[in-house]
């Protein structure tokens, strides 16, 4: 019983990072090797061959200044009043990032008795819907979005460095795990093929806005540009891209103090996506100034009070825009981890991780893990980083109706337990039944 | 192995039931306090009045040029072409019983003509602008009869006017109806006749027969075949022949829009330089008597009769000259002035109507042409007033009105409150008070939008009444929410200028480069509703 625990565990990996919802049945069969590893733990079931699905769905959004409250007030469509944006503020730094996931999809996973002579190799086969968004924006950005310019009068908004990506692809994945022993531990590694749905990238790197202190004139200093997939075709069924990616891990156990323990070394989403020559390039390097609609003759005024500007002629006048294909890389993660199990009821790992191209920190957490019941395991975790800041969450992991196992687990519960002071909101839910 | 189904299955309408369950993102919405140019503009004189009334001097000052058509004696008042008809032009009737084969001639194509009474004159010839002929047949034959209806000395593109009309066969229960119309847009008519010397004369031939594709068939006694054309709408796009002799009295008023808006205050000018046009545009001889000309101010009731030696007088007027369809007209000009007429008062009365009283005496000495008056359409006798006025003058309280339509309620739609700056740099040697109002559906006066201070100053001034240099002014506008309310449900707003002019009874002039540069700065507070 215990090994099942000890698996689930394992796989209930910070959301910030998330690789899990993509690759949870490979750390389930890679973490189960320090399972089989420990003296104290029950391998039968791992040795055995065996068939495994599992259904699984999570999402988080974390950042490290919009207030949970805040966010879920957008979400929901509410009035966003001026202490939720004051709440905000008062956690804007400089340069604030956000980042977001949502992943569901099922995996099988098999342990034949023999695989090309071999006993100790699982192998499984799983689809994924993905979503992955995230991004960086500046204090000034906030302000003038959410209070207006006014109060800027007289002076200048820095707009820039601000960067947006928005992922979305479908992922048919295929893996192995190769089961090692105590000296060499175990790895294992697999193989994504990737449909690209929707994609947008937005890098502004230069945006000064200045209003002059009697309002009668604003000044755009503005440098960006953004990739963008075929707009003409979305949804599930758009087929906008095609692409690859591998992961990989490896484990190798260790003692200390008579306890037994795992390293891990963890690369998610090794890949890249090829957009098609439908996507979208806007360039654009520029200085406006604006002072007002410019009215020629007071007889345009007889048919309408305001005239009306076509802003999208302005944008086609001044922006460098083509079609043209493009490739984006993965979001990739790099992870290392260390788990130490004292006896049969505790368990405690610590790691870090980071994720490249994502306008991400560093990722640290550690989780504890308290067996309650030899089926049911609950954990206490602390994080930091990522794309938030401090946060704790909580996790349960049970086997029911003797074959199957369900997982919960939320790394932001002092967002949901306190929206306005703390980010963060996430949760993960699988089910999992050996037949 | 265990059955995996149920929770499975649970897990899965869980997730299902979640997800359909979702909310889809809704629209955030939030205020921000926005501060931006909204309208910005540089008016001179040309801007603020339309180019054409505007010339400008050798010195760089103004000068405003207004016409006005007083009095106009065209074609239609010399004569009209009557709608007419030819009742029962042809009938064949048959005395007997008869057979007929196809083919057969019912109604020989034999000229006739007809001899129109059109008000007195002796046309020779026209080209129609607009009309139609009406035909209408009747058929008690059993059988397609055919009609070739043809107006010989009616041509276009040298081609004479000719139909050809299909008529239904009779039936049992009754004869065949026909009803059609021509048009004959274009078509010049020789009235001159067979003879070429007679005049209000139109030619014309009808054929009938049955038609050579149909079958025998046979008539009874008293059978007939009719046939009725009538000209209708007829309007000459030009005429020629004597058009007679006549005296035409006239006495009304002519709309005189130059002051329209204008209602309340004083206005002086130093000079204004009218001429009073009578032009002949018509091949014909005229004798012109104006027995008055009035300026009428309908908002204060005051009348300015001119005082001129014109008034009174007659004046004869030689026709007009054709060079090929190109009409050189003649033209009797006097000009009116300070020194000759009381023009100044006249128009410092700030007329909206013109009175006059006119006689016109057509062909006073008969037909001396030899019949070879003409006319063209929409050219006469006019009486024009051709107005330059400098613009230089002296305006005290001089309020204009105007009303334009409005419709905020897009672009205010999310404009919780407001502030809007006004900042004019002001180039013009006038002060100018804005006001504007809302009206309601009747035109009635709900609300104001400036504050009570509203005035722009004037710029100042040297000696000579010339601008030094421009001045700027800035006015708050506050709009609270129960005033941008108001403007939202507005249709309509009443512009309300005041003017005085700097050292006023001083006439001060308006140069070209004179200014007022102006802009409008929102302060506001925006609600956004994001999509």
């Amino acid at each position: 019983m215990c090994n099942w625990l000890a698996i689930s565990i394992t796989t209930s990996a910070p959301d910030n990072v998330k690789p899990f919802p993509c690759l949870l049945f490979l750390l389930n069969l890679c973490l189960a090797a320090p399972a089989l590893m420990a003296q104290d733990k029950d391998t039968s079931q791992y040795e055995a061959p065996f068939m495994e699905g599992e259904l699984f769905a999570d999402y988080f959004f974390n950042s490290s200044a919009l207030t949970t409250e805040f966010v879920n007030t957008v979400y929901s469509g509410g009035y966003i009043t001026a202490d939720i944006k004051d709440r905000v503020t008062g956690k804007l730094r400089y340069s604030n990032r956000f980042g977001a996931d949502l992943n569901y999809g099922a995996v099988f996973r098999c342990k034949p008795a023999s695989f090309f002579g071999r006993n100790d190799i699982y192998w499984s086969a799983g689809f994924r819907d993905r979503l992955h968004l995230d991004g960086v924006f500046s204090q000034d950005l906030y302000k003038v979005a959410l209070y207006g310019n006014k109060q800027f009068a007289g002076q200048s908004a820095d707009l820039g460095n601000t960067r947006f990506n928005l992922l979305r692809f479908q992922q048919l994945q295929f893996g192995i795990v190769i089961q090692g022993d105590s000296a060499h531990g175990d790895y294992g590694f697999s193989f994504s093929l990737l449909k690209g749905e929707q994609n947008m990238a937005l890098d502004v790197d230069r945006a000064i806005l200045s209003t002059s202190a009697d309002g009668t004139e604003i000044d755009l200093d503005l440098a960006m540009n953004m990739r963008r997939s075929d707009t003409a075709s979305t949804g599930p069924r758009a087929f906008n891209g095609y692409g690859a990616s591998f992961d990989l891990f490896y484990e190798i156990p260790y003692v200390t103090w008579y306890n037994y323990g795992t390293m891990r070394l963890d690369i998610f989403d090794l890949g890249l996506i090829r957009w098609n020559n439908r996507s979208m390039y806007l360039k654009h390097d520029s200085l406006y100034h604006y002072d007002g609609i410019e009215i020629n003759d007071l007889n345009d005024l007889q048919n309408q009070t305001i005239p009306s500007g076509n802003a999208d002629s302005v944008v086609n006048a001044n922006f460098h825009y083509s079609r043209e294909p493009y490739t984006t890389f993965l979001p990739a993660v790099f992870s290392i981890s260390a788990t130490t199990y004292y006896g049969k009821k505790f368990i405690f790992e610590k790691g870090i991780s980071y994720r490249f191209n994502a306008n991400c920190r560093p990722y640290y957490y550690a989780n504890f893990s308290w067996f309650i019941r030899p089926a049911v395991m609950v954990s206490a975790i602390a994080a930091y980083g990522g794309y938030g800041n401090f946060n704790a969450g909580a996790e349960l992991e049970a086997r029911i109706f003797k074959n199957y196992m369900i997982h919960i687990d939320s790394y932001y519960l002092l967002g949901y337990l306190m929206p306005k002071k703390f980010c963060g909101q996430g949760i993960t839910i699988g089910l999992s039944g050996k037949f | 192995m265990k059955n995996p189904g149920r929770p499975l299955i649970f897990l899965c309408l869980c997730i299902w039931g979640i997800w359909s369950c979702r909310k889809e993102f809704g629209r955030p919405q939030w205020d921000i306090d926005g501060l931006a140019p909204i309208v910005t503009t540089s008016l001179d004189f040309d801007n603020i009045l339309a180019d054409s009334l505007l010339q400008e001097n050798p010195d760089n000052s103004l000068t405003l040029v207004y016409n006005n058509n007083l009095y106009s004696f065209t074609a239609d008042s010399l004569f009209e072409i009557p709608d007419t008809s030819i009742d029962t032009a042809y009938v064949w009737q048959f005395i007997n019983p008869l057979i007929l084969n196809p083919g057969d001639i019912l109604i020989a194509g034999a000229p006739q003509n007809t001899v129109y009474n059109i008000n007195g004159a002796q046309l020779r010839k026209v080209i129609i602008r607009s009309g139609y002929m009406k035909v209408e047949v009747k058929n008690e034959i059993r059988e397609v009869c055919k009609v070739i209806y043809q107006i010989p000395l009616a041509t276009k593109n040298s081609q004479p006017f000719s139909k050809l009309i299909t008529i239904p066969a009779a039936t049992t229960s009754g004869p065949s109806f026909f009803t059609d119309t021509f048009n004959l847009n274009g078509y010049t008519i020789d009235l001159t006749g067979p003879s070429g010397n007679g005049y209000n004369t139109v030619s014309y031939s009808i054929t009938a027969y049955v038609d050579s594709a149909g079958a025998q068939t046979t008539v009874n006694q008293f059978d007939s075949v009719g046939i009725t054309n009538s000209f209708l709408d007829m309007v000459p796009q030009y005429a020629l022949g004597y058009f007679g002799q006549g005296i035409y009295a006239s006495a009304d008023t002519s709309a005189f829009t130059m002051f329209n808006r204008i209602v309340d205050g004083t206005l002086r000018v130093d000079s204004v330089n009218i001429k009073l046009n009578v032009i002949n545009e018509a091949g014909i001889d005229a004798r012109f008597n104006i027995g008055s000309l009035t300026s009428i101010n309908s908002r204060t009731g005051s009348s300015v009769p001119l005082s001129h030696p014109v008034i009174g007088s007659t004046v004869n007027i030689t026709r007009a000259f054709d060079a090929a369809g190109t009409v050189i007209p003649t033209i009797y000009s006097t000009a009116l002035y300070r020194w000759n007429s009381n023009i100044i008062p006249m128009i410092e009365n700030l007329p909206d109507k013109i009175g006059y009283s006119v006689n016109a005496e057509v062909n006073p000495l008969g037909n001396i042409s030899g019949s070879n008056d003409f006319i063209y359409y929409g050219m006469g006798l006019k009486v024009n007033l051709d107005m330059e006025i400098p613009l230089s003058f002296a305006a005290d309280r001089l309020t204009l009105v105007d009303t334009v339509d409005l419709d905020i309620s897009a672009e205010a739609e999310n404009v919780n409150s407001a502030t809007l700056h006004l900042y004019a740099n002001n180039g013009f040697p006038f002060e100018t008070s804005v006001q504007l109002y809302l009206l309601d559906g009747n035109n009635a006066i709900v609300d104001s939008i400036m504050p009570a201070v509203n005035t722009i100053d004037e710029a100042p001034v040297d000696a000579n009444n010339i601008v030094i240099q421009p001045k700027m002014t800035r006015l708050v506008i506050p709009l609270d929410a129960n005033k941008l309310a108001v403007m939202k449900s507005t249709r309509k707003m009443m512009i309300k200028i005041k003017l005085n002019t700097a050292n006023y009874p001083q006439y001060v002039k308006i140069y070209s480069s004179y200014k007022i540069d102006v802009q409008l700065v929102g302060d506001f507070n925006y609600h956004i509703s994001a999509r």
